[in-house]
Parts: C-alpha cells; sequence; structure tokens
C-alpha cells in the first residue's frame, strides 16, 4: 500500500475529483434519514401496572387523593388498526356501556404507554363523581398508539390517526355504541383534533384539548428561535391550528401559561383563535406547566373535575362553575 | 414491566440546534493565512441537549469547512453541515474573514467576518440568514491562539411560516475557545452560549443546558488541514 503525503496546492484534476467526491457523497447522504419517529418517546411493555407502576407519571398524587382502584373496573381490551393490534384500558362497572352512557375516548401524549397517564385516566373516570351519594363516574377508554406499551408495531403520523379511528369504531361494535366525548392531552390532540375534524357523523359529542399541539411547525419554530417550516425535520404535517376550523362539536380548551413545552401563545391560542363551532370554552391557567394543569387548577383536583364534568354536560356557562373558565365562545 | 428503552426526542433537538444556525458552522478560522493557502476542517459539536436519556450532551453535529486565503488581509470561507444534510436539510454557509487587525505581541488580531447561512429541506423551504460575528484572537506562543468573540445571527422574516409573528430577529451567540496550531495540522476546542439573553425554558420541546433558564451552552471540537503555502512558508520562524 502506498500513502502519498497531500501538501502543495491540489491540482486542478485532483481539486476537481475532490469536489465532485464531495458532492456525489453529500447527494447520497442527503436526506437518507429524517426525524419523523423522533417525535415519539414510546416506550413498549410486556404488561402494564396501573397503579403499580413505579415509572414516571404525570398528576401522581391524584393516586394518593382517589386511593386504589378497584381492579374489577379496569378492562384490558385490544382492537384492530391495520395490520396493528392497538391495546387500551377500559374503565367502567361493566364490560361495555348502556345506550345513553357517555365515554370519554382518552388520548395521550408522546411519551412512554398507558402506564404514564393512569393517573390522568383516573382524573377523568372520577371526573363526574360528586360524592358517595351521588357516584356519577364516565367510563374511560385509553389506548396505546402502535408502538407504544402493548401496542404492536412503530409510531407514525398516519398511524396515529388510523389508531385513533380504529379506537372509535371499537366503541361502536363492541362498547355499547355510547355518546364519545375525546379528552386529548398534548400530542394526542392531533389525533383528537383529526377524529373530531373528520367527524361527518357527528359521533363525537364534544371535544376537549388540553395543551394541544399547534402545528409541528410551530413546535419546531418554537425550538429553533426562528422561522424554520416543520417540513425541514420532518414529514409530518399535523396542523391542529387549521384542523379546527373543521371541527363543529363543542370545544374545550385547557393550557397553562408557564408551558415550557407547547406554548401558549403559539400553540393553544391560535387553535382556539381559529375555533369557530358552536360552543367554545377556554381554561387559560396562570402558572401551570406542561403537565400540571389539573392540580395548578387545584391541588385536590376538584376544580379540574368540575370543569371537565360541567363541559361534558354542556352547563358550563352554570352559575357555580363558570368562574372556573378564562372565556367562552361565542 | 418494560420490554425496550424510550425513543430519543431528538426532532426539537435538531431544531433547538437550528436555533443558533451558527451551531453547525465550523470552527472558525483563527490564525490569519497567507494568499494562496488552503485550510480543510473538520467540526464535531453542538448545543448540549437531553436527547439520549437524563444527560445534557453536546448535538453531534459534523460540519466540514474550508478557507482560503485570498490576501493577507481577507480569506474565503465555506462549510457544510454534515448531520444536518443527512437528516434532510442541507445547510452551507458562506462568508469572508476580513483581518481588520493582525495580532502582534499582546495586540489581538480583530477578525469581522460576515456570512449567509442558508437551510433547505430539499423540497419548498429554503431559508437565508446573514450573520455577522467579530472575533479578537491573541497569538499566546507560536502554537497557541486563544481567542473569543460574538456571532450576531439575524431572522429576516416576519412572520413565521405557521402565520405566528416572530419575535426574535437577532440572535448572538459570544465564543471563546482555543486554537493549537502545529504543523500543518491545527486543533480547535471552543465553547460558544447561545442565545443568552433568551429564555430557554419556555415554549420549547427540547431542554438545553444554560445558565438558569437562560442561554444554551454548545461545546466544539475541529480539526484542519493546511494545503498550499502556509505562513510558516513566507514567514521566517521566530
Amino acid at each position: 500500500m502506498q500513502f502519498v503525503r497531500l501538501s502543495g496546492t491540489p491540482s486542478p484534476r485532483r481539486r476537481r475529483a475532490i469536489l465532485s467526491g464531495a458532492l456525489t457523497l453529500a447527494s447520497l447522504l442527503a436526506g437518507c434519514l429524517n426525524l419523523d419517529s423522533f417525535l415519539f418517546s414510546d416506550e413498549a411493555l410486556d404488561s402494564y401496572s396501573y397503579d403499580s407502576y413505579d415509572g414516571e407519571r404525570e398528576c401522581e398524587t391524584y393516586l394518593a387523593v382517589a386511593g386504589p382502584i378497584d381492579p374489577s373496573l379496569i378492562h384490558e381490551v385490544t382492537f384492530p388498526s391495520g395490520s396493528e393490534t392497538i391495546y387500551g384500558e377500559f374503565l367502567h362497572t361493566a364490560a361495555a356501556c348502556d345506550t345513553g352512557d357517555t365515554l370519554i375516548l382518552y388520548c395521550h401524549g408522546k411519551s412512554d404507554h398507558m402506564d404514564r397517564y393512569w393517573p390522568r385516566t383516573r382524573l377523568l373516570y372520577d371526573a363526574g363523581f360528586d360524592s358517595a351519594a351521588h357516584p356519577s363516574r364516565y367510563p374511560v377508554l385509553a389506548f396505546d398508539y402502535r408502538g407504544f406499551g402493548r401496542s404492536t408495531g412503530e409510531p407514525t403520523e398516519e398511524g396515529l390517526y388510523a389508531d385513533g379511528a380504529a379506537a372509535l369504531l371499537f366503541i361502536r361494535e363492541h362498547l355499547g355504541d355510547p355518546k364519545v366525548m375525546v379528552y386529548t392531552y398534548s400530542l394526542g390532540s392531533l389525533v383528537g383534533c383529526k377524529l373530531a375534524a373528520d367527524d361527518t357523523e357527528g359521533r363525537i359529542l364534544r371535544l376537549m384539548m388540553e395543551a394541544p399541539v399547534g402545528s409541528v411547525t410551530a413546535i419546531v419554530s418554537d425550538a429553533a428561535y426562528l422561522d424554520i417550516p416543520g417540513s425541514m425535520l420532518s414529514t409530518y404535517e399535523g396542523n391542529n391550528v387549521e384542523r379546527i376550523k373543521a371541527v363543529t362539536a363543542p370545544y374545550l380548551w385547557l393550557h397553562g401559561t408557564n408551558d415550557g413545552t407547547l406554548a401558549i401563545e403559539t400553540h393553544g391560542q391560535p387553535i382556539w383563535d381559529n375555533y369557530a363551532g358552536p360552543e367554545g370554552a377556554a381554561v387559560v391557567v396562570k402558572g401551570a406547566g406542561h403537565r400540571d394543569v389539573p392540580e395548578t387548577i387545584s391541588a385536590d383536583f376538584r376544580g379540574y373535575q368540575r370543569i371537565v364534568a360541567s363541559f361534558i354536560q354542556g352547563r358550563e356557562q352554570d352559575d357555580g362553575v363558570a368562574d372556573l373558565f378564562t372565556e367562552f365562545k361565542p | 414491566m418494560k420490554r425496550a428503552g424510550a425513543r430519543f426526542f431528538v426532532m426539537p433537538a435538531m431544531a433547538a440546534a437550528l436555533a443558533a444556525l451558527v451551531s453547525c458552522t465550523a470552527v472558525r478560522q483563527v490564525r490569519p493565512m497567507e494568499p494562496g493557502e488552503n485550510v480543510v476542517n473538520l467540526s464535531l459539536g453542538g448545543p448540549m441537549t437531553k436527547y439520549a436519556g437524563d444527560a445534557f450532551l453536546p448535538l453531534p453535529f459534523l460540519s466540514l469547512g474550508y478557507n482560503r486565503g485570498l490576501t493577507r488581509a481577507l480569506d474565503l470561507e465555506a462549510g457544510i453541515d454534515l448531520t444536518h444534510t443527512l437528516f434532510s436539510n442541507p445547510k452551507i454557509d458562506l462568508g469572508v474573514n476580513w483581518r481588520l487587525q493582525q495580532p502582534e505581541r499582546w495586540h489581538p488580531g480583530i477578525t469581522l467576518s460576515p456570512r449567509l447561512h442558508g437551510v433547505s429541506d430539499f423540497k419548498s423551504a429554503v431559508r437565508v440568514y446573514p450573520a455577522l460575528s467579530m472575533t479578537w484572537a491573541w497569538r499566546a506562543t507560536r502554537s497557541l491562539w486563544p481567542y473569543l468573540g460574538m456571532e450576531n445571527f439575524f431572522e429576516l422574516q416576519w412572520k413565521r411560516e405557521d402565520d405566528q409573528f416572530q419575535t426574535h430577529h437577532w440572535l448572538i451567540a459570544p465564543y471563546a475557545g482555543l486554537a493549537l496550531c502545529h504543523g500543518r495540522w491545527q486543533y480547535q476546542l471552543e465553547v460558544r452560549v447561545y442565545t443568552p439573553n433568551l429564555d430557554n425554558d419556555y415554549g420549547r420541546a427540547a431542554e438545553n443546558l444554560g445558565f438558569g433558564n437562560h442561554g444554551i451552552l454548545g461545546f466544539f471540537l475541529g480539526v484542519g488541514r493546511t494545503f498550499g503555502r502556509t505562513r510558516a512558508d513566507t514567514q521566517p520562524s521566530e
């Protein structure tokens, strides 16, 4: 093997060779990767632990407030979404709803799996609970998107939407076809808002979005401080700011003023501004960050639960609860 | 029971690096160049970001840079960010280093560097950002060049792609470094603080290491190789 010492000015031939080599390399490398899959922080599981999960959780203190759950209320379900198997948790006293029941379909955030969001699922289940004398609760179906928890496959934007639609179908065909309210948190807003915007049959009676994503572009631009289009980092086109225009269901928006992940000004507020449906209610929570809206409203979570329950019941403007809201539309 | 580790939340982290497109620039050419001298350098580093577990690590941006001495006071500079190119948005920069003052004893060399940074997604979006930096470099020994300076980066758009108002138009990044020049090789370590005047904790999905909740700390390592005539060829050794 002969080593050639590179010194002196490269000859024109060598320069051309170096240049064409560099250009070839650049064109071969360019675009061969993208960051789409990195939008998710999914974690796979072999089984769900519910109350006894020892990993990071959101609204964890609610479990101490609520106490241990009766295991008979938890129904682990599976349903197909394309070629994938989606795992869900159905919380209810029975394996299916009765006609006329109100079910909350919960679309969780970008991290881990349902165990992380278990306290939030329970919060929603208990939202309508007034007292031991009036134990009115809402059945909740939470599910893991493909690639999250026990659900098979890899997460993609299209997969999120397909899994949301599959959950809706499962509710109709296997859970007694109850009235459906969709509650989304963070990334889940892409799923819930899409379901509501595409809902030509009026199956989704109300849409609730906590700390929603405005658009992929807003995520990128906020992180960059610059006008960087989302297309520079991702092929994903999720845009709730536009999608909300097609939503005709009543809409509840909750957002913390100190949201360090999805800023209220560039995510939640533009969605709210573009909502032109029949009934809107906003709860802007002073001092709340991305994860702690429920407990910032009130440490015992009852304020949050009253907001959710009153909105589900369509009486958010009633005396006694209206002051929990920041703004109404129209 | 967990079955696999968590994915990395890299997309906002990459965007955070775009925060200071200067972050993706190859380390700067500190030592004055001779006319006809060529330097090719490779640098690795980026903003300290939490993208793999709980530790803050420099994002691994790999950049290739080229400098050519035009006169003793002016050299041409071009660079391409290979990591961004790999991830579908090639970023190039082009500029000059205008050596306003040559270093002499303890008087620093002063270099003004106007640049244009261009980034594209290979599809429809193209962004061009002007930048201006000023560097003070001392020749501490025959081979050691400590330096410091400030990069100024300008966003000219008034509205963002998502129709929100663009609130930041002037981004700054002070830096300090050490260049070791040995024969035809030069090695460099540089520390930058991106946007020390801006909150790094609000509305940004990426988690960066800064000072309190301001600024983003970045580290870079660089290695360069000189081709063609060098200062050593044209000046007697001291």
